[in-house]
C-alpha cells in the first residue's frame, strides 16, 4: 500500500520493557515466519523504524520507561508511516478510542498471541 | 270697789285726787298710807312722765290698756323691776262729763318673770343649737340619727361624702351599705343596741357617687326619762383615705414580705459590728440553717472560710464606711452542702444617711458556676480540637473559629466576625452549601457531607468531611449553625493511594500473568515432551511465586538480593552448604528482581540436572559486588560451580540459558555471559548499579 513498503512484507516491531514477554513474542512471530524486531522503549522503536521501512506492524506496549508511552508512539507512528498497522496494548485500564490514532486496535494484556496473529495476517490479506 | 279683790285706785276730779283699796296698798309700798288723797302726780311721781299722757288721754274719754308694763318701784326700800298689766277706764257723771278715772291694775311681775326666764332659756337653747350645728357645719363628718333600734334612719345630712336622707327610711341599708357588709354592721348595731352603749364602727359605705368608700361611724343612745332609748344620733367620718393608705400600707407591707419569703436569695441584716441578727425563711432554707437560733448574733465572716473570708471582712469594712461590695465565694452551708455564692454587701442607713446596719445578699450559683466551669470545658475542648470547628449565625456570618480551623484555612489571628463561612469556600462549593447543605440543616437539624475548603493565601482546595448542625437558644430558636469538619486530606490521599494501588495491581497482575505466559509458552516451545514441560513450567511457576513473595513484602516497591536468592536457590539445595551466598546488602528494582529470581532458578535447574549440584559433592558459589566508583558504580554478579562432573556445552540452548542471557542482559542493561568452563559451569553479570539497584539516591 505504502510506496515504499513492499506489499506482503511480513515485519514486525515489537516494543515492550518487559524482557521476558518481549522475548517471548519475538520467538513466537518468528516461529510464524516473521521478521521481528524488538525494542525496549519508543526511542529505540523510533530508531528501528527509521532503519527499517519494510515494517508493516508495530505492536506496543502503553507503559513503557522513557519519554514517550505507548500511545504517545501510536500517534508518532501513524503520523509518520501512515499504512502501518497498530496494536496498543495495556495491562491498566482500556484506553478508548478516542485517545488512539485512527486504525489502532487496543488489546488488553494478557492477550492471544495465535487469535492476534490471524487478525494481523486477516487485515494484510 | 274698796272691798274688790283687785287692785284698783281712782283718781277723781280735776287734781286727780288718788283713792285706793286695800288690794293696792301692796303697789304702794311705803307709799301707803299718805299717798290716799294726795294727786295722782304726787303719788308716782316716779313714773307720772309715762302715766300723765295716759291719765290725760281717759280724761278725754277713751280706755286705756296697758300690759306687762315695766314699773321700776321701791316698795320695800329699794328698786326692784316690776310688771303691770292696768286698765284706765273713765267714770262720767251723768252728764257724760268725765269726772274720773278708774285703774284696775294687775301685777304681772312673776308671769313676766317667768316669761323671761323661759324666753332666756329658750334663746340659750337655740344659742347651744345653733353653736351645736356650727360645730356640725365646721366638720366634714356626716351626721345622722336612727331609730331605737335602728331599723329607721330618720335623717342623714351626708356633707357630701354619703347621700342624704332627709325624709325618715327603712330603706337605709340599700342606699348606704353593701350586702356582705351588713351582717358585720349588724352584730356591732345589736350590741350597741343591746348594751345601751355608743355604737363604733369602721365600715364600708356607699359613696355619693355609688363607689365604696369607708367611714368610721360612731352613734350614742339618747335615753329618754324612763330609761329606754328615743333615739341614736351619729357621726360617720370620711375615712376612706385613711383606709386606702392603711390598706396599700399594709398590702405593700405583705408584698415586702412575701418577696423576702419567696426569694431563694439568703437575705440577712447584719449590725454594724457583722453580726447575724435577721435571716429569711427562704435564706434559712438556702442556707440549710435548721435552727436560726443558735447562728443569730454570730460574726457572719465567721461563715467563711480562707479568701472568702477575707472579703467578707472587707466588705463589711466597706459598708461600715457607707459603701456596696459584692463577691463571689465558696462556702458550706450549715448542712455541710459545698456551694458557690455571689454575695453583695451593703449598707442599710438611718434617716441621716449614716450606715446603722449591714444588708448581706447572697445568692447560691453553684449551679451556674457548675454549668460555666462545664462550658469553659467544652471551649476548652473545642479550643484545642484538631478538627475544624466554627459557628456562624443564621445570615452565614462567623462568630466563632478554632484555632484548627484558623490554622487549616489559613486565617491566623484575623477577625472572622466580618466573614461568612462561604468566604471560605470555593465558588461551586459555597452553592453546595448555600442550596443543599443549610436547606437541609433547616429540614432536619443537621447535614453531613464533603466539601473542599480554600485555603485563604494559598487557594489550596482542602477536602473535608462536614457536619453541620442548627444553633439554637434555650428556647428553641434557631440562632446560626455548627460546623465541624475533619481534614479530609490524609484520607483523601488513602483513598487516591488505594485507588492508584488497586490500578496498580490489576496492572500488575496482568504484567505478571504476561510473564507467566511468556514462561509457559517459552517452556512449552523448548520442551522435547510434554512431560518434561509440565515439570519445567511447574518450577518455574514457584520460582516466579517465590519472587513475587519478595516483592509483595516489599510492596512491589523493592527486593532485597539475598532474600531473593535464597527464596530462589533453597528448593534446589541447602543453602551455606551446597549453595554458598555472599555479597553486601543490594536492594534491586522489583522488575529487575522477578528476572533474577527466573534466572537463579534455571541456573539452579541446570546445576541439578547437569553441574554441581547433581552429585552429592558439588557447590555453587553465588556472590556478587559493587564496585562504588564515583559516579558510575557497577554491579556484578557471578554464578560459579565446583566439584560437578565434567561440564560440557549443551548442543541446544533451552529456554533457561536463553532466558539467562538474554533477559538479564535486557533487564540489567549491561553483559552477561555464561563460560561452559571444564571444572564448573561460570555465569557473570554485569550491569551498571543503578539499572539494577535502587541506589540510596533513588
Amino acid at each position: 500500500m505504502g510506496q515504499s513498503t513492499p506489499i506482503g512484507s511480513r515485519t514486525i516491531l515489537i516494543v515492550e520493557d518487559e524482557a521476558l514477554v518481549r522475548f517471548d513474542l519475538m520467538d513466537f512471530f518468528e516461529d510464524a515466519g516473521w521478521r521481528v524486531h524488538v525494542a525496549a522503549d519508543a526511542d529505540e522503536a523510533i530508531a528501528i523504524l527509521d532503519d527499517h521501512r519494510e515494517i508493516r506492524v508495530v505492536l506496543t506496549d502503553v507503559q513503557m520507561p522513557g519519554s514517550m508511552n505507548g500511545v504517545k508512539l501510536a500517534h508518532y507512528v501513524r503520523g509518520r508511516f501512515p499504512p502501518t498497522i497498530l496494536y496498543v496494548v495495556s495491562g491498566n485500564v482500556a484506553i478508548p478510542a478516542s485517545d488512539l490514532p485512527e486504525r489502532t486496535t487496543f488489546l488488553p494484556k494478557p492477550f492471544d498471541q495465535h487469535r492476534l496473529l490471524r487478525q494481523i495476517e486477516g487485515s494484510m490479506a | 270697789m274698796l272691798g274688790s279683790g283687785h287692785a284698783m285706785c281712782i283718781a277723781w276730779g280735776r287734781d286727780r285726787t288718788f283713792l285706793y283699796n286695800d288690794a293696792y296698798i301692796p303697789m304702794l309700798g311705803e307709799r301707803h298710807p299718805e299717798a290716799l288723797g294726795q294727786t295722782f302726780e304726787k303719788v308716782w311721781p316716779d313714773v307720772w312722765n309715762d302715766i300723765e299722757p295716759l291719765v290725760d288721754q281717759t280724761f278725754r274719754g277713751e280706755t286705756c290698756t296697758f300690759k306687762d308694763l315695766p314699773l321700776l318701784m321701791t316698795r320695800n326700800g329699794y328698786s326692784e323691776e316690776t310688771w303691770w298689766t292696768f286698765s284706765y277706764s273713765p267714770i262720767r257723771n251723768e252728764a257724760g262729763e268725765v269726772e274720773g278715772l278708774l285703774n284696775v291694775t294687775l301685777e304681772t311681775t312673776d308671769r313676766v318673770q317667768a316669761e323671761r326666764d323661759r324666753d332666756i332659756a329658750a334663746a340659750r337653747q337655740r344659742d347651744s343649737e345653733s353653736r351645736l350645728r356650727a360645730l356640725v357645719n365646721a366638720s366634714s363628718d356626716s351626721v345622722y340619727s336612727m331609730s331605737p333600734d335602728w331599723s329607721e334612719m330618720r335623717h342623714l345630712d351626708g356633707r357630701g361624702f354619703i347621700p342624704d336622707t332627709d325624709v325618715p327610711t327603712v330603706k337605709w341599708h340599700d342606699s348606704y351599705l353593701f350586702e356582705e357588709d351588713v351582717p358585720t354592721i349588724q352584730t356591732a348595731i345589736d350590741h350597741a343596741i343591746a348594751t345601751k352603749s355608743t355604737f363604733e364602727l369602721e365600715h364600708r359605705v356607699r359613696r355619693t357617687d355609688g363607689s365604696a368608700g369607708w367611714t368610721f361611724s360612731r352613734a350614742v343612745p339618747i335615753l329618754a326619762e324612763d330609761g329606754s332609748i328615743s333615739e341614736w344620733f351619729g357621726m360617720a367620718a370620711d375615712v376612706t383615705t385613711r383606709h386606702d393608705s392603711e390598706e396599700a400600707l399594709r398590702s405593700s407591707e405583705a408584698f415586702m414580705a412575701s418577696v423576702l419569703a419567696s426569694s431563694t436569695d439568703c437575705i440577712k441584716v447584719l449590725d454594724l459590728e457583722g453580726r447575724l441578727t435577721f435571716m429569711t425563711d427562704g435564706g434559712q432554707k438556702v442556707m440549710e440553717v435548721s435552727d436560726f437560733g443558735a447562728i443569730i448574733g454570730c460574726p457572719w465572716p465567721d461563715f467563711w472560710a480562707g479568701i472568702g473570708n477575707d472579703e467578707a471582712v472587707a466588705a463589711i469594712e466597706a459598708a461600715q464606711n457607707g459603701e456596696a461590695r459584692s463577691f463571689v465565694g465558696h462556702a458550706t452551708t450549715m448542712a455541710g452542702t459545698p456551694k458557690w455564692w455571689h454575695v453583695a454587701v451593703s449598707p442599710i442607713r438611718d434617716a441621716s444617711g449614716k450606715p446603722e446596719r449591714i444588708l448581706s445578699v447572697s445568692r447560691d450559683i453553684t449551679n451556674i458556676r457548675e454549668s460555666e466551669e462545664e462550658r469553659d470545658r467544652f471551649v476548652r475542648l473545642a479550643e484545642n480540637s484538631n478538627d475544624f470547628i466554627a459557628m456562624m449565625r443564621v445570615d452565614g456570618r462567623l462568630f466563632y473559629l478554632n484555632n484548627a480551623a484558623r490554622q487549616m484555612v489559613g486565617l491566623g489571628e484575623t477577625d472572622v466576625s466580618r466573614l461568612t463561612f462561604t468566604d471560605l469556600l470555593p465558588a461551586d462549593q459555597a452553592r453546595i452549601m448555600v442550596d443543599e447543605a443549610l436547606p437541609a440543616v433547616d429540614r432536619n437539624g443537621h447535614w453531613a457531607g464533603e466539601l473542599c475548603l480554600r485555603h485563604s493565601s494559598s487557594d489550596e482546595l482542602i477536602p473535608v468531611l462536614n457536619s453541620i448542625f442548627a444553633l439554637t437558644d434555650a428556647g428553641g430558636a434557631p440562632i446560626g449553625y455548627g460546623i465541624v469538619t475533619r481534614d479530609f486530606r490524609d484520607r483523601k490521599r488513602a483513598e487516591d493511594d488505594m485507588r492508584m494501588m488497586n490500578g496498580e495491581l490489576a496492572h500488575r497482575l496482568k504484567n505478571v500473568l504476561s510473564v507467566v505466559q511468556s514462561i509457559a509458552q517459552q517452556t512449552l516451545r523448548s520442551a522435547g515432551d510434554l512431560q518434561t514441560a509440565n515439570q519445567d513450567l511447574s518450577a518455574r511457576l514457584v520460582a516466579l511465586g517465590a519472587a513475587t513473595d519478595v516483592l509483595t513484602n516489599a510492596s512491589w516497591r523493592s527486593a532485597d538480593l539475598r532474600e531473593l536468592a535464597v527464596r530462589a536457590l533453597a528448593p534446589h539445595g541447602r543453602i551455606g552448604e551446597r549453595i554458598v551466598i555472599d555479597g553486601p546488602s543490594v536492594t534491586l528494582k522489583p522488575e529487575v528482581g522477578v528476572a533474577l529470581a527466573l534466572a537463579l532458578h534455571e541456573l539452579a535447574t541446570n546445576a541439578a540436572k547437569y553441574g554441581a549440584l547433581s552429585n552429592d559433592t558439588g557447590i555453587v558459589h553465588l556472590d556478587w559486588t559493587i564496585d562504588d566508583i564515583a559516579s558510575d558504580a557497577r554491579f556484578s554478579l557471578r554464578w560459579r560451580e565446583q566439584g560437578g562432573p565434567p561440564v560440557s556445552k549443551p548442543t541446544r540452548r533451552g529456554f533457561g540459558s536463553a532466558l539467562i542471557e538474554r533477559s538479564l542482559r535486557a533487564y540489567f542493561g549491561g553483559e552477561a555471559a555464561t563460560d561452559y568452563h571444564p571444572q564448573g559451569f561460570v555465569f557473570e553479570l554485569k550491569s551498571p548499579l543503578d539499572r539494577a539497584a535502587i541506589t540510596s539516591g533513588n
